[in-house]
């Protein structure tokens, strides 16, 4: 079921409605309200087997289907959810019999014993989420490159096996991953409810495209259920509807022009490819952060605040800014279980330690920043999708950041030295160019199919110019004609300007303040934009969301 | 009582919302606009001022003319058809016509058992212009049910907006609602006015009677089941198309059997075009559908019919039904130049009399005519009509003499230049003083005189 289909908002209202009702049942009914969702959530990600067998009865064959299309997502769910027991089951052991113990030394002992058992109960965790996610997605990537050798050593070749993708796997597997490290590093404690475990790791509005929330705040939120609320169905209601202009009115129309030129990139070369990658790279944000703005409206709905995933990131003035406002969720996951890990590891720290008294200091330094920074772009890249371009992609952005850090002195000394003013709105402006630039470079490593295909476009965009592709006569020809042109810069305009506003006010809250009669008038303003502007309905075919595929 | 208020809040908020919706649908509604006219003729009647509702597909409309019904008989019978109207849909249109006119005679049109169910563009031409109503919502679902369209895809049937959207840019250039025609469902589309098609070859002849698809089978007993149920007073025809072939032809004698045997009137008239008097070389513009001429013809005899089995009043003269004669009126002169005037009265045909063959020479500002001799006839009609080169309105047809039977060739003189004319003549027989009229070519042949310099 599409977060962009009217399937999908009756399957909300529906939803909705049951579980306010049972918060009308007091304590007792909004404790239930988890069951709700986890019913809701398992039925959402099996509607596509589900939906056949409630209108035409259950075959064996459709039944079948349900369990396989679950069974991915309740492995992880389950054995995460077993593993935070049992690590959490050794912290308890472990703080009892050191309440009990006054030897340091038989202190020392128990501690090691518990972090050691705890330790082995984690590794396994760990290797059946991501061995799950490492089969499920990158079976066909490893037998592929493995064929690659094997050809070239002249023996046979392996067949991939052809395993089922289980839909959302790459987000509910970090979930799933931040709760078991969370309470291994006894961040908080463990889940005792199994049911209330799975809601959090099946939510239906995050376990599609994330946000990749934590549990201990989105438990909190769910733990005494939640009771009616005017402000947040409306609030809630608001920000889907965002949601839907962004997606379906910004991002989809681009995405005409984009795929038009991308599609046929053969036959173009210079300005016009640079017009569709910058477009591209609006595209992108306004259908991811489209996505994210419904299903956190949606999930408001249900009284949940999801985790932030965007701040507006073509405000960003440097890459590594860029990375704290893009895909947050995702950036955050990886800051706290892979940079912060790695960055304090044995490795890292001896490199430092031993480059700490000598003229290497710098390199130690350095090494500190760009080791971990390297690890976790790498795994950005492969976690984007199992090819080799968006491995490029990453090391693209490994690259940028290191050589941030390396030349952030010297160019910081230059700018003293040339006297620029870097707090003027011309610098910071030329900042932001530049970055929005980089970002652009690099989404073509991620539009591309393969690295040959990112490398073939970069000499197709600058073979040429062809400056008349921008002349009426062809600008509107490919796929927009002038109209639809222009509503598209109109859209983005639209787009840029709430970002704009947002960035210094917070929006919704002043909205909110204003007459009822203006805030309307905006809402219908949106809604007609989205009825009359919006790309969807049978004659366009309603394109997936970009970000599903990862 | 903020509980209170935030409920009002959000059904004032909703109700605004459809408002909106509404308005934007009426603008996005696909633009079909003979269909509009069709459904609106018929919406803008006032309650229980009709004697009959004729339903169905373009058979319908291409065959009854609800303006000559009303010219010769005083009787009120407006078509509520649309193109390719599937069976399924009968029933809901039934339905549709009985909230405002529910002791009409409801005249189904059995043809529309040609199909069950709609595609994707009839079953928006069903819906576009229905009233939004719950019978119109269930309509929509069971067709979408029947066509194996999931609910969420049936939603275009009832917010057209959802498919016609994307037709934003071209708004400007489209008349976003036209204005009623006020011709009570009469049409005057071109293909109907003017052209004629030689459907002798292709006109099949059959009493044969075969079994009926279990789809249809099942939509003609939920109807006759609703029929029967809601008592409704119902006249079944199978009119006479060119293009049923063996098939489709049993199936639908068939069908015609079963209403009959059901205790339903029904007429069968598809081998009966020689008593309601269409011929097949002349009175069709193609194998589905009468041309003008034949609809005339066909909307007489059907009015004979009524008359004679139902209890209608000739209204004409009266004050309230004013918007007939205004509707008529208005109706003759748009179809003046297609028809030739005896046509428009209650004519004596005589068919032995065959259609001459017409040559035309230009010869400066006159046109030499010659005509070929008819068989039997006793003299002969010329008619004439003229247009300029450069484009506008044609005049009616209007007669320029009468003949007898031995001449064959007229001079027409001192003709405008610029101008094209168009002429046709017609073989008459007087039997007993009534004058019989005889086959003539209904388009007529032009010649034009070129304009000077």
């Amino acid at each position: 079921m599409s977060y962009v289909s009217f399937e999908f908002l009756a399957f909300c209202v529906a939803i909705l409605f049951v579980y306010y009702i049972f918060s009308a049942f007091g304590k007792y009914g909004r404790k239930a309200q988890k069951y709700v969702l986890l019913v809701a959530s398992l039925a959402f990600y099996t509607w596509s087997k589900l939906y056949p067998g409630l209108k035409d009865g259950f075959t064996s064959d459709i039944v079948s289907g349900i369990f396989k299309s679950l069974s991915g997502i309740l492995i992880t769910a389950i054995v995460s959810f077993l593993a935070g027991v049992l690590i959490g089951g050794v912290w308890k052991r472990e703080a009892k019999k050191l309440e009990a113990c006054d030897d340091k030394e038989k202190q020392k002992t128990i501690k090691k014993k518990s972090k050691r058992l705890a330790r082995l109960w984690l590794v396994l965790a760990l290797l059946v989420a991501v061995g799950l996610l490492a089969v499920c997605k990158y079976n066909e990537f490893a037998v592929e490159n493995i064929n690659v050798i094997l050809d070239k050593l002249g023996k046979g070749q392996l067949e991939a096996p052809d395993i089922l993708l289980p839909m959302g796997i790459s987000f509910y597997t970090f979930m799933a991953i931040s709760y078991v490290l969370d309470i291994f590093w006894k961040r908080y404690d463990y889940e005792k409810n199994v049911f209330a475990y799975v809601s959090y790791i099946t939510y239906f509005p995050h376990v599609v495209q994330g946000p990749i929330d934590r549990y201990n705040k989105f438990s909190a939120q769910m733990k005494d259920g939640v009771k009616f609320s005017y402000k947040n169905i409306t609030f809630g209601a608001q920000l889907a509807l965002w949601g839907f202009f962004e997606k379906l009115v910004v991002a989809d129309r681009i995405g005409i022009f984009v795929n038009n030129i991308y599609g046929n990139i053969e036959e173009y070369k210079g300005i016009i490819i640079v017009l569709a990658t910058v477009l591209y790279s609006v595209q992108i944000y306004a259908d991811f952060a489209g996505c994210i703005d419904i299903v956190r409206g949606i999930s408001e709905m249900f009284g949940i605040t999801l985790e932030k995933n965007f701040n507006h990131p073509y405000f960003a003035k440097t890459m590594p800014e860029f990375w704290r406002r893009w895909h947050m969720s995702l950036m955050e996951w990886f800051k706290d279980y892979i940079y912060y890990p790695v960055s304090t590891s044995k490795l890292v720290r001896s490199v430092k330690k031993h480059t700490k008294k000598n003229r290497l200091k710098r390199f130690g330094e350095l090494f500190a920043t760009c080791f971990p920074a390297l690890i976790v772009w790498m795994v950005t890249g492969i976690w984007h999708g199992a090819a080799w371009n968006f491995v490029a992609w990453g090391m693209f952005h490994a690259c940028l950041i290191i050589l941030g850090n390396i030349f952030e002195r010297p160019l910081a000394a230059l700018t003293k030295k040339l006297k620029i003013n870097v707090e003027s709105f011309s610098w910071k402006l030329w900042q932001m160019t530049r970055t929005f630039v980089l970002c652009c470079i690099g989404r073509v490593f991620f539009k591309a199919g393969t690295v040959k295909e990112a490398f073939f476009i970069f000499r197709q965009m600058f073979a040429k110019v062809e400056l008349y592709r921008l002349l009426p006569a062809y600008l509107f020809t490919y796929g927009l004609n002038v109209y639809a042109f222009t509503v598209m810069l109109v859209s983005i305009f639209i787009l840029w300007a709430v970002d704009m506003v947002e960035e210094k006010y917070p929006l919704r809250e002043t909205l909110s303040r204003q007459n009822l009669v203006f805030r309307w008038l905006l809402i219908y303003a949106c809604l007609a934009a989205i009825l009359i502007f919006g790309v969807f309905g049978p004659e366009f075919n309603a394109s997936a969301f970009i970000y599903e595929q990862f | 009582m903020s509980k209170i208020k935030n409920l009002a809040k959000a059904v004032v908020f909703l109700i605004l919302l459809a408002v909106l919706i509404h308005a934007i649908d009426s603008i996005f509604t696909n633009t079909d606009f003979r269909i509009y006219q069709t459904m609106t003729a018929f919406y803008d009647e006032p309650d229980d001022k009709l004697d009959g509702v004729y339903i169905g597909s373009s058979t319908t409309y291409a065959f009854w003319q609800p303006n000559t019904a009303w010219d010769h008989y005083g009787i009120t019978v407006i078509p509520l058809s649309i193109p390719d109207m599937p069976a399924a849909s009968l029933k809901y249109m039934i339905k549709e016509g009985r909230k405002t006119q529910p002791d009409a005679l409801y005249i189904i049109n059995l043809n529309s058992f040609r199909s069950a169910v709609p595609d994707t563009n009839h079953f928006h031409f069903m819906t576009d212009f229905m009233k939004f109503s719950l019978n119109k919502i269930d309509m929509v679902n069971d067709l979408g049910k029947r066509s194996d369209i999931e609910w969420y895809d049936r939603l275009e049937f009832l917010f057209p907006v959802i498919r016609f959207h994307s037709n934003w840019s071209n708004l400007y250039k489209d008349a976003v609602t036209p204005e009623p025609d006020l011709l009570k469902g009469g049409v005057h589309y071109s293909t109907y006015l003017s052209y004629v098609k030689d459907v002798t070859g292709m006109y099949n002849y059959s009493e044969e009677t075969s079994e009926i698809d279990a789809e249809k089978a099942d939509i003609l007993e939920g109807l006759l089941s609703y029929c029967e149920e809601d008592d409704v007073n119902v006249l079944f025809i199978l009119a006479p198309q060119a293009d049923l072939n063996d098939e489709s032809h049993a199936e639908l004698n068939a069908i015609a059997k079963v209403t009959e045997e059901r205790g339903f009137p029904t007429l069968n008239l598809v081998n009966k075009i020689d008593e309601i008097g269409l011929d097949t070389t002349l009175d069709f513009y193609n194998g589905k559908h009468t041309n003008i001429h034949g609809s005339l013809k066909f909307t007489k005899y059907l009015c004979e019919y009524l008359t004679e089995n139902y209890d209608f009043e000739d209204k004409r003269g009266r004050e309230e039904y004013s918007d007939w004669d205004e509707a008529s009126e208005k109706y003759r002169g748009m179809i003046d130049e297609y028809v030739l005037d005896f046509e428009l009265t209650d004519p004596v045909r005589d068919y032995t009399l065959g259609a001459p063959w017409i040559t035309t020479t230009v010869l400066g500002n006159d046109i030499a005519l010659g005509w070929t001799a008819s068989y039997g006839a006793d003299g002969y009609l010329l008619y004439r009509k003229s247009k300029p080169v450069e484009g506008g309105d044609s005049t009616a047809w209007e007669l320029v003499d009468s003949f007898g039977y031995e001449t064959l060739e007229y001079r027409d003189e001192g003709l405008k230049s610029g101008t094209k004319y168009t002429y046709t003549v017609v073989p008459v027989k007087t039997v007993d003083e009534v004058v019989n009229y005889g086959k003539f070519n209904h388009v007529g042949i032009t010649a034009e005189i070129k304009a000077e310099g």
